[in-house]
């Protein structure tokens, strides 16, 4: 696998990552209480925006990286991405109601990205690792 | 051992044009015979293309037979056609003939490859390294030159030991010190049992043939027996 | 070097090409696949609604109209909650044709134990109740007590735990089978409970706007009609001689869920189809570019031996290389998009919506790829048969 193709699967993991974070500050937004007060999701909300701009920084960051530094790079990209699976419900907790938002949207489209940020990391690492 | 093209002609239907129809070789009568390197001269376009194909069954003529041991190739179904053209006949093509998603090396053995009778390897090795591309056995083709190109053709059809070998313009894009040395190992090759049939338009390659033939204008013109 | 490696050789080595063909193969999994899925899923919710909803008229005050829409009350799990007085149900006895009468007593609670989605709580008639009782005893199997309260599938807390509605403290002793509906957001429990929970709600400041003694109220009626009479004709007398009630078929409340149903299906279907159309006229068009580049190639390989039929068999194995990777990644990434996004489709559609089983979705996977490794063959035989057609002398000479 060449370079530019682990740059791009990296990239694109970034991209997820990037999307994943604008979204949770805006159309994957968490449940917020009427009166204003934080509810339980919180927490998961914040640390899926800091994974998710983590995600971003690290795949752009696979353009600049030499040697054994793609290799981590990209074993960092692969954590993340599992981060993201787990943040909310098993490292955070959401909302205890199925028909709340942080359940019906923010945690599946946190799952779905990094499933697939998992993937296209898991590509990318294994690429580095036999190319060296 | 023989190949024997018996009164074959072929005649192109053009749709435009002046002429309806182009005869491009015209009623002609040939044998190729084992342990003999037969040479075929004549200006482009004098047909001598269109008559290899003929004889290699890729191409069916519009009048006449194609003998091989006495076995009309034309009268077979493609999938025995096709078997007996890989056991027995290899040809080396005009232009690249490189199937590109393989390496050098893959594309010699592929030959034996698709009835399952594997080329041995070290013959393959043994001839890259004789016409000078064993350092490019795991190249793609599309990194090769033309006279690469062309060697690796020459390689492949010579690996599979075949009964008749008919080779279009093998020397083209090759240098003069390639030039004599394919051109001996196509005579070594008819020596060992091979009818060899050598198109070009080299007067050089003429000291290696045992049968001259000159083509013009779809017709065989004259046969010198040395 | 083997001949069997050639088709796997092709694609890997041509990879940009290979991965438009996976991936327009995948699109049209992942429309087939999840189209069915969504489509199955409606299906799936409106039998388990009509499964569970074995009454076929509901009484409810005529004054409830005026708080919450009945149907979406029934259907969606919108929560609510009005009174009538019991009394109402000596009226009903006197109307011919009905064969079963339970009561349900309903109240929303403000705010359970975590977030602020209210939850409908239910009071059962366990003596006369012919509607949620074959759901309980397939789920939990017992009888209820007096404090216990049983959750629909998608509540938080489960059996062990306890939810506090109104301070009052309910132990969960168990949680009933999805159905797909309003019904999975529901808390049930006994008449008595639930007569204490007004009692509390009302001791916290509450208007439920009761009027009496909450033991003497109800909020529906269900009814079952009588084998031989028709369920429009009872409706209508109930809306004739009882007053200030309304009497609801509940077929047509089904029938309006399976006409929307049916939208959304044609939807689906259409969109589905023009999907496939267009993939299948981008697949042919690629077939044929490819058959058109790689024609020398195949002039080459009948050169060396290979007979029409093995020519044909490589592409095809291309194709059918192609179409089971695309179908199992379009397959895959469908359950991936629908799977956790199961509620908010559910919510988003506003009908009910079950998933299939797990042998249902295995089929149902199946049966797409196997679509489309018929549809990637078709494409390629097509391709093949053009390029038998082909002297191989000719493309030779072409190539030159």
């Amino acid at each position: 696998m060449t370079r530019k193709i682990q740059n791009l699967l990296s990239a694109g993991a970034g991209a997820i990552g990037l999307v994943t974070a604008v979204g949770v500050k805006t159309f994957l937004r968490p449940c917020v209480h009427a009166d204003g007060s934080a509810a339980p999701c919180a927490g998961a909300g914040q640390l899926i925006l800091v994974l998710g701009i983590l995600l971003a920084l690290a795949g752009a960051g696979m353009a600049l990286a030499r040697g054994r530094g793609r290799t981590i790079l990209a074993g960092g990209l692969l954590l993340l991405s599992l981060g993201l699976v787990l943040a909310p419900g098993t490292l955070l907790p959401v909302c205890g109601m199925a028909e709340m938002t942080c359940r019906l949207v923010t945690l599946p489209a946190a799952l779905v990205a990094g499933v697939l940020a998992g993937l296209l990391s898991l590509a990318a690492l294994i690429g580095t690792i036999r190319s060296r | 051992m023989s190949l024997y093209a018996e009164g074959i002609s072929k005649v192109y239907f053009r749709k435009t044009g002046e002429a309806n129809h182009f005869e491009a070789v015209r009623k002609t009568d040939l044998k190729l015979e084992s342990g003999r390197v037969t040479v075929l001269m004549g200006r482009s376009g004098s047909g001598k293309t269109t008559l290899l194909h003929m004889l290699a069954g890729l191409l069916q003529p519009t009048e006449g037979r194609v003998l091989l041991e006495g076995e009309d190739l034309y009268a077979l179904d493609d999938r025995a056609l096709s078997r007996l053209r890989n056991e027995k006949i290899a040809v080396i093509p005009q232009g690249r003939s490189a199937v590109e998603t393989l390496t050098v090396r893959e594309n010699i053995l592929l030959p034996g490859a698709l009835y399952g009778r594997a080329i041995p390897a070290a013959e393959a090795e043994r001839r890259m390294e004789e016409l000078g591309i064993a350092a490019l056995a795991d190249s793609r083709p599309r990194e090769l030159s033309g006279g690469e190109l062309r060697r690796m053709a020459i390689c492949r059809a010579l690996c599979r030991r075949p009964e008749v070998l008919l080779a279009d313009e093998p020397t083209g894009d090759l240098d003069d010190g390639n030039t004599e040395r394919v051109l001996e190992m196509l005579r070594d090759t008819a020596r060992a049992g091979t009818a060899v049939l050598l198109v070009t338009h080299e007067n050089g390659a003429i000291r290696y043939g045992d049968v001259l033939l000159r083509m013009d204008a779809g017709r065989v013109e004259e046969t010198v027996a040395f | 070097m083997k001949a069997w490696k050639l088709p796997l050789r092709n694609l890997t080595r041509k990879a940009g090409r290979t991965t438009a063909l996976i991936l327009l193969v995948a699109f049209q999994a992942l429309a087939v696949f999840g189209g069915s899925m969504v489509i199955g899923s409606l299906r799936n919710g409106l039998q388990s609604l009509e499964n569970r909803m074995g009454a076929d008229i509901i009484v409810i005050p005529a004054s409830a109209r005026s708080r919450v829409n009945p149907e979406s009350l029934f259907l969606q799990g919108t929560t609510g909650y009005f009174y009538m007085s019991r009394e109402k149900m000596d009226r009903l006895e006197a109307i011919e044709g009905i064969e079963k009468m339970s009561p349900q007593l309903f109240l929303a609670s403000l705010r359970a134990s975590c977030c602020s989605v209210p939850v409908q709580v239910i009071g059962l008639d366990q003596e006369t109740d012919f509607v949620v009782q074959p759901w309980i005893a397939e789920s939990y199997g017992k009888r209820l007590e007096s404090g216990e309260v049983l959750v629909g599938s998608r509540v938080s807390a489960g059996p062990g735990e306890s939810i506090r509605i109104y301070n009052e403290n309910c132990p969960v002793v168990g949680r009933l089978e999805a159905t797909g509906t309003g019904l999975d957001t529901a808390v049930y429990c006994t008449m008595e409970t639930l007569q204490k929970l007004l009692d509390a709600a009302r001791a916290m400041g509450h208007d439920l706007q009761l009027s009496g003694d909450p033991a003497e109220q109800v909020s529906a009626v269900y009814l079952k009609v009588r084998d031989g009479y028709d369920a429009e004709k009872v409706t209508a007398d109930i809306n004739l001689h009882v007053r200030k009630v309304e009497a609801l078929q509940t077929r047509s409340m089904f029938s309006s869920v399976s006409d929307s149903l049916k939208s959304v299906s044609a939807v689906v279907i259409w969109l589905i189809a023009a999907i496939w159309l267009l993939a299948l006229i981008i697949l042919l068009i690629v077939f044929a570019m490819m058959i058109h580049e790689r024609k020398r190639e195949f002039g080459v390989l009948r050169l060396l031996g290979m007979s029409r039929g093995m020519l044909g068999g490589m592409v095809t194995g291309e194709a059918l290389i192609c179409g089971l990777a695309g179908s199992l990644l379009g397959v895959g990434l469908a359950l991936l998009l629908l799977l956790p996004f199961t509620g908010l489709i559910e919510k988003s559609l506003g009908l009910p919506y079950l998933l299939p089983g797990a042998g249902t979705l295995l089929l149902l996977g199946g049966v797409t790829v196997l679509l489309c490794l018929l549809m990637s063959a078709l494409a390629s035989l097509g391709a093949a048969a053009r390029l038998s057609r082909v002297d191989p002398g000719t493309v030779l000479r072409e190539g030159n």
